[in-house]
């Protein structure tokens, strides 16, 4: 049994170890839903974008969300789950091998 | 007659946000010290706390949801929990110095120094919180502290120098005697009492124990449109009294009695009856807000169930939380730190933990999911980041100017 | 329509079918197929989900307090998300929280005018 907790914010490398950047959040389709897709940033902190992450609900004021693009998210990409590897943890355990190919 | 005890809401907020006992001394202070020059900051701050509390008021109003229940969600669960704990502490350390207000009250009317009267206000302020309705604490606290008018009728006996008056109105700054940096010590200050955070939150988990439907956004509006600038005006109202009384001959206000005599050289017995029994409702009134708030923003970080409106059995922990702070207020208290000085330093301290307040406030208010087409619109996205900067700059000032002037010298 | 774990599901309120706050989704358990099973709520969920010191005292006050594993609620106990997750089921139903109980029992109980 997995947590979302244990996924969101790890580090995940492709499928050849090439580094990607870190988890920021899970995609998930259909019902029941399951995770499909990683949102993955490349550089820069990782945090709550305040909302930012999905146009057209949170909107504005533009000051607020042109600083929270900026500072918080420089490079954000979807990978699907299939092509990441999640890195080893800080303590040393071995790396988690990806979920099963679907 | 419905519809005028629909803002007494409104009014309580703005009382027990206004005119705590920090604002009654820092109001007087500032009056003393510098006549009424800074008589733009608490029209700056009124209008502050309207452009926030009209965004807040709305969340709860259409989506029934108070706004402090959101601000985990936008800032995630670390942030959210720094920001819970900065204003937990300064709630519950505000909220000592209130019962500490209530109990300089009772002293001026009885003598008996205000430490004796402590425990006897907790208990009382923890029953009212057990047992009494919310809309009953409302319209009583609220309609007495309205007895502080008589400060802004009385004012006009006292036979003010209009002329002064309205020069130091329209002259901000430091008269002889006083440097920039206390002026803008007392400004942050007088800033940060019109702001206080947990005025929001109560504001708005007090809509949602109201049960605020989107058809009470009327009422959500009429109080904050009408309550809080009353709160202005008594605020504005220990200010003027001390410019007229104090600041001509040149004294200092340091305490409570200081602080009304004014009503009672202006009418007589009367006068003073009146402003006691307003300073008592309103540092009572601050004190439930204040003992509210720390349960509610605990319950709704966790996201226990909470609120008057639900037997003390269903919210077990809301109620605890509310008892706990109490306590720390008083043990607080009991260390016997003079309670003005005890506001003093936390209205320096609200101030920097003001952004991580207002900027979850203003991002909710633009999310469609809990307003759908209510967002923000333009204009109180204009204000609300304007204020955002000011708020940012008085957070960012406060603490070098606190340690600078040694606390306004 | 896509859902975001993090931004959809944690951290938001759930409520029971009457409206009733349940407590925050603290995180959110995940099969071997990575489908979402359940919610979990409640200090110890909490407690792992913050991490760090802090956390894990979070997360060993709960367990004194007999919480011997963090509250689970199914997901196909959840009717709609929207601005909170809304479930379909009422909270007497699901199980309780042990904080809640505890001082429930402890406390709040014995002082009168605690419930009608």
């Amino acid at each position: 049994m997995t947590r979302a907790s244990d996924l969101i914010g790890r580090a995940v490398t492709d499928g050849a170890g090439h580094p990607l950047g870190r988890v920021v959040d899970l995609v998930c389709e259909g019902t029941p839903p399951r995770v499909t897709a990683a949102l993955v940033v490349r550089r820069g902190p990782w945090g709550r974008l305040l909302g930012y992450e999905r146009p057209g609900e949170v909107r504005g004021p533009w000051p607020i969300e042109r600083a929270a693009r900026v500072l918080l998210r420089r490079d954000l990409i979807t990978v699907p789950w299939s092509a990441l590897r999640l890195a080893p943890l800080p303590d040393g355990e071995p790396p988690v091998a990806g979920p099963s190919p679907r | 007659m419905k519809k005028f005890l629909g803002i007494t809401l409104g009014i309580l907020t703005a009382v027990g946000g206004f005119v705590d006992i920090g604002d009654i001394v820092s109001g007087s202070q500032s009056g003393a010290r510098f006549g009424i020059a800074h008589v733009w900051v608490i029209v700056v701050g009124v209008v502050g706390i309207c452009v926030y509390a009209e965004m807040a008021g709305r969340v709860t109003a259409i989506s029934g949801r108070p706004v402090f229940d959101l601000v985990r969600e936008r800032l995630g669960p670390r942030v959210a929990l720094v920001n819970l704990l900065g204003s937990y502490a300064i709630t519950v350390f505000t909220l000592g110095a209130e019962l500490g207000g209530v109990a300089l009250a009772l002293q001026l009317l009885s003598s008996a120094p205000y430490l004796t009267w402590v425990p006897l206000v907790a208990l009382l302020l923890w029953l009212a919180l057990w047992r009494v309705r919310f809309e009953t604490l409302e319209r009583i606290f609220g309609l007495a502290g309205l007895a502080l008018v008589v400060l802004v009728v009385g004012v006009f006996w006292l036979g003010p120098d209009v002329g002064a008056l309205r020069h130091q109105a329209l002259h901000p700054g430091p008269v002889p005697g006083e440097t920039w940096a206390t002026y803008w010590f007392f400004a942050i200050a007088l800033f940060a009492s019109a702001m206080t955070p947990y005025e929001v939150f109560f504001f708005s988990s007090g809509g949602v124990e109201e049960k605020w439907t989107p058809r009470d956004l009327v009422v959500a509006r009429a109080n904050v449109f009408l309550g809080f600038p009353l709160g202005g005006l008594l605020a504005f109202g220990f200010m003027v009294n001390a410019a007229v009384v104090y600041h001509p001959i040149g004294m200092r206000v340091d305490t409570l009695g200081q602080a009304v005599l004014p009503a009672g050289m202006a009418l007589g017995e009367l006068g003073i009856a009146l402003i006691i029994l307003g300073v008592f409702a309103a540092t009572f009134g601050a004190a439930m807000e204040t003992g509210l708030s720390a349960g509610y923003t605990v319950a709704q970080f966790f996201g226990w169930s909470w609120g008057k409106l639900r037997r003390p059995r269903s919210a077990a922990r809301f109620h605890t939380t509310v008892l706990v702070s109490l306590l720390i207020g008083v043990a607080a208290l009991l260390t016997t730190i003079d309670p003005i000085q005890l506001t003093e330093y936390m209205l320096i301290f609200s101030a920097v933990a003001l952004p991580l307040t207002y900027i979850p406030i203003l991002v909710v208010a633009n999310d469609r999911h809990y307003l759908g087409d209510r967002v923000n619109g333009r204009l109180a996205n204009l204000m609300g980041v304007i204020y955002l900067v000011i708020v940012v700059a008085a957070a960012v000032a406060a603490i070098p100017l606190m340690v600078f002037t040694r606390v306004g010298g | 329509m896509a859902l975001l774990i993090g931004f959809d599901l944690l951290d938001r309120q759930i409520l029971d079918r009457d409206g009733f706050p349940v407590g925050k989704v603290d995180d959110v358990e995940l099969d071997d197929e990575l489908r979402v099973v359940a919610l979990l709520t409640g200090q110890r969920a909490f407690g792992r989900r913050i991490g760090g010191v802090l956390g894990r005292w979070i997360g060993a006050a709960a367990a004194r307090l007999a919480e011997k594993e963090p509250r689970r609620i199914p997901y196909d106990a959840v009717d709609h998300v929207d601005a909170a997750v809304h479930l379909s089921v009422r909270a007497e139903l699901l199980p309780p929280p042990a904080l809640e109980a505890w001082l429930d029992q402890h406390l709040i109980r014995r002082i009168p005018g605690a419930g009608e």
